[in-house]
């Protein structure tokens, strides 16, 4: 087998650059860089950073194209002028290549629904704590998401529970004193976020 | 603190939220057979992280069946069903 020392040296990359790549895609899809932990309790603790430029993340995808990982970018359709490529499925194809950094298998159907849906639903509590969504607003936003939560991520029943919990204390006729709900409702919503990405990075490491 | 034995009387809110879980606005009667299952499972009520009563009970109208949250508030001396959810 033919082996050429220079070629070979720049196709390997570092393994903090590729976990640095890893964590750019993590924080593009869920909108939520990894952080210290905290209480949700403590929101002085709960830092809402801009998610990274699409354009970082298509910078850092390009810059893995002479690397060893160029078959996995093929594999993920990400050969491609990936500023062409509409939003839903660019986000669809680095969250396959951030599978294949996971694992070098083919991601199953059922991890990257789960993935998806983690993504999704990410998204809207991030949305909802930038926004400033008001707990009814949330409660109508979430109901087709905790449906597809019972049936794609059943082992997440707890949080099933503790989102059925608390958003039985939200409606247009709730005896609840509204300003104590609005503030349990952001509690709850950077609880469950920490909840969901710790079941992502538990996938995916 | 005694857990309540016995309800008076439901919330609108309460009734919304069944409303939601049903998908049709419940019946007084129906409203009423959730108290019936308050009075017979109130000795396994606990209290919640909110300070009021709750307990399961299995909600068997017609064909379907419902594993069902339900929780007691008192709201002027009176024991109401507050709220009630049913986890997915």
């Amino acid at each position: 087998m033919w082996y050429n020392p220079d070629v070979a040296e720049r196709a390997i990359i570092k393994p903090d650059d590729e976990y640095v790549v890893s964590r750019l895609i993590d924080y593009y899809l869920l909108g939520w860089e990894r952080g210290p932990i905290f209480s949700p309790f403590d929101l002085r603790w709960v830092l809402l950073p801009t998610p990274p430029l699409r354009t970082d993340v298509e910078q850092a995808v390009t810059n893995l194209r002479q690397t060893r990982l160029a078959p996995f970018l093929e594999k993920a359709g990400l050969f491609t002028e990936l500023s062409a490529l509409p939003e839903d499925l660019f986000r669809e194809r680095i969250l396959r290549l951030r599978c294949y950094l996971a694992e070098p298998d083919e991601p199953s159907e059922e991890l990257l629904n789960k993935l998806r849906l983690i993504a999704s639903l990410s998204g809207l509590l991030l949305e909802a704590l930038r926004e400033g969504f008001s707990p009814l607003k949330l409660k109508s936003a979430l109901r087709p998401l905790r449906k597809s939560l019972a049936v794609i991520t059943p082992e997440l029943h707890t949080l099933l529970y503790s989102l059925a919990e608390h958003l039985s204390l939200i409606g247009e006729n709730s005896p609840e004193e509204s300003d104590a709900l609005e503030r349990e409702t952001r509690y709850r919503c950077v609880e469950w976020l920490g909840r969901l990405h710790a079941y992502w990075y538990a996938l995916l490491g | 603190m005694n857990r309540p034995l016995k309800l008076h009387g439901w919330s609108e809110h309460a009734r919304e939220e069944f409303a939601d879980i049903l998908g049709q606005s419940p019946s007084d009667q129906q409203m009423r057979a959730l108290l019936r299952l308050w009075q017979k499972h109130s000795q396994e009520a606990f209290l919640n992280r909110h300070g009021r009563w709750q307990v399961k009970v299995v909600y068997k109208h017609k064909q379907q069946s419902h594993n069902l949250w339900l929780v007691a508030g008192e709201q002027n001396g009176n024991w109401l069903l507050w709220t009630i959810f049913e986890v997915a």
